[in-house]
């Protein structure tokens, strides 16, 4: 039975043992040799005393080798907390203690700027070092091992009671207090997902993906599982390469990918800096995006540059992975609304009317999504987890959970397609993150000299949302754009730092008193695109 | 002096977590200094405080490698146009 995230990548062991799994910019393992390293980080973790549901952090730099710790973490029953490599040092702290991990894998520069806080981490027993081929090389604070450490076996450690509603992984959002917030997924979650993208999008052996998203983002889900399950190789686009489109055009050309999946922030890159006509992609027949509304005028414009390949817009939150799809007509007219689609197999999704019922054609309501595709919850939140995972209204003989989206769509006359209209809340997404608003306000308060800060999320057809912050700073010296900025980056990752600070002798309020949101977008938004 | 310039705008605007300061020939990119946002913010500030437009097919990691490679594509460009 394949009802635990690993099992699939171990039949593809069986079955599919010589070809690729996985490969980076060194390295590459095939079916086989990724289940039997991954057995090996399974052995060293249990004999360090990981147990079901112990969490392990995962702060590295994306390689072949995170998908054997991913697979090893499970078979031993923990559960994997991957964080952005490229986030500061406070931010990446405060995950990995709020996850409370038992062991930390990380690289030797990033432990090295985690140092003063390991100490504070209480229930950390171990820290692999992927990037040191070394055994043991401390005991202080932790035993510190390296990579040498992980001794490749046939044998898969067995565990006892292991159930398919076990968390699987937790991958950390933002969160309107300030501080991230851990969805804990399942594995029956993820494999619903996972399953169902096999199917849809046939996925085979011969199939190339690029794993194009970081790890601590849902996108690289579907990469990493879709391939392995079926004997696929998923291939990573190396750090060296993501930044730069011309480069990475070449690369999806040179690397025979076949499959990809990538916000349309990056598709919207590719297009206007990857120079595509240079290079020529025949093998590229499948193209997903997700995470944000991909502009109709762009999607036209890059569909041509790949004749080959079908393109599908798929929608979900973290909480539910993907949730529904649509796959986009060609040619593609401009006049047409791009929807999100209608529900995926084995999801349920409809709109709620605010007063409580099932939105028909032509309405507006939140979405809300059932189905063994919903997280279990938020990590140490029950507030939080309850006020999003509520009972179904429509069903109130019997426990049926669903999950409030919190986007506002419309139904469309079919009764079955949504069109995305907009967040309920203030949660936006800029290059296809989510970000809250009130997290970065948060962070700008704690700038003593910030009296008062707003930030605006600016519609914009290539990143999704500007960020611009009106700030009030006290006294007469002012800030610099660059002092605002550097202060931002010192908490939040580099894509919610806002563009453009604007100062302010005050901010403009409504007649109840609270910032005038409205018109501090309309006024910040006047100032030319930046970057 | 355009060295001293790019080396501070990286320093005060894409170093988040690593406050070691950078030397001309250290690598950008194995660092990860320069990601995505951080290369568009890079881009924007050359184009910005020099007046040269770079283009795409010279936005390689080879021409971004390090503070120095950057200085020497400006050059190249500055070259070929004329100015």
């Amino acid at each position: 039975m394949n009802y635990l995230l690993w099992h699939a990548p171990a039949e593809s062991a069986r079955r599919f043992p010589d070809r690729p799994a996985v490969q980076d910019a060194t390295t590459t393992f095939t079916h086989r040799e990724l289940h039997e390293l991954s057995n090996g980080v399974a052995g060293l973790l249990t004999s360090r005393g990981l147990t079901r549901g112990d969490r392990v952090g995962m702060w590295m730099p994306k390689q072949a080798r995170s998908v054997a710790v991913m697979l090893g973490v499970s078979k031993c029953g923990g559960i994997y907390v991957p964080v952005d490599p490229q986030a500061p040092v406070d931010r990446a702290a405060f995950i990995l203690g709020n996850a409370d991990i038992s062991v930390l894998v990380t690289s030797r520069r990033l432990l090295a700027s985690l140092s003063h806080h390991l100490e504070s981490f209480a229930s950390l027993r171990a820290v692999l070092v992927v990037d040191d081929q070394g055994g043991e090389l401390s005991q202080t604070p932790v035993p510190t091992l390296g990579w040498g450490s992980v001794m490749p076996s046939g044998e898969t450690p067995a565990i006892a009671n292991a159930v398919d509603s076990d968390p699987a992984y937790m991958l950390y959002t933002s969160g309107s207090t300030g501080t991230p917030k851990g969805v804990v997924i399942s594995h029956l979650n993820a494999l619903t997902f996972i399953e169902w993208t096999i199917a849809t999008f046939q996925i085979r052996p011969e199939d190339r993906l690029s794993g194009h998203a970081p790890l601590h983002f849902d996108l690289s889900v579907f990469d990493i599982y879709a391939a392995l399950g079926t004997g696929a190789c998923v291939v990573m686009v190396p750090d060296r390469i993501a930044p730069f489109p011309a480069e990475f055009a070449k690369w999806i050309e040179e690397q025979k990918i076949t499959v990809s999946y990538m916000v349309p922030s990056a598709f919207i890159r590719l297009l206007k800096h990857g120079e595509l006509e240079r290079f020529s992609y025949p093998l590229l027949r499948t193209i997903l995006f997700a995470g944000e509304v991909f502009p109709v005028k762009h999607l036209r414009e890059v569909m041509p540059h790949f004749p080959q390949a079908e393109w599908y817009n798929l929608y979900g939150p973290t909480e539910t992975n993907v949730c529904t799809w649509m796959h986009v007509p060609k040619p593609l007219v401009q006049e047409i609304e791009l929807s999100i689609g209608t529900s995926c197999e084995n999801f349920d999704c409809f709109a709620l009317t605010s007063d409580g019922r099932k939105a028909r054609p032509g309405e507006e309501g939140e979405l809300v999504v059932r189905g063994p595709g919903v997280m279990l919850g938020y990590w140490k939140l029950p507030e939080r987890t309850a006020k999003n995972l509520t009972p179904n209204p429509l069903h109130k003989d019997f426990t049926d959970l669903i999950y409030r989206t919190g986007d506002l769509v419309r139904v469309l006359e079919d009764g079955t397609s949504f069109q995305y209209i907009a967040r309920l809340d203030h949660m936006v997404k800029t290059r296809g993150y989510r970000v809250e608003l009130e997290e970065i306000e948060h962070v700008l308060h704690a700038n003593t000299r910030i009296r008062n800060a707003a930030v605006v999320a600016i519609p914009d057809d290539e990143v999704g949302a500007r960020l611009r912050a009106a700030v009030v700073v006290e006294g007469a010296n002012g800030l610099s754009q660059q002092e605002l900025a550097s202060h931002c980056a010192t908490k939040l990752p580099s894509y919610a730092i806002p563009e453009l600070f604007v100062l302010m002798a005050e901010l403009p309020t409504t007649s109840t008193g609270k910032v005038d949101r409205r018109s501090l977008a309309e006024s910040l938004g006047q100032y030319s695109a930046v970057g | 002096m355009l060295r001293n310039d790019l080396t501070k705008f990286i320093q005060e605007n894409l170093l988040q977590k690593d406050p070691t300061p950078i030397g001309p020939e250290d690598s950008l990119i194995d660092s990860g200094i320069i990601n995505s946002m951080g290369l568009i913010r890079l881009v924007s500030f050359i184009e910005t405080r020099t007046g040269v437009r770079i283009p795409d097919a010279m936005i390689t990691p080879d021409n971004f490698e390090t503070v120095t490679a950057i200085e020497r594509t400006i050059d190249e460009v500055r070259h070929q146009r004329g100015v």
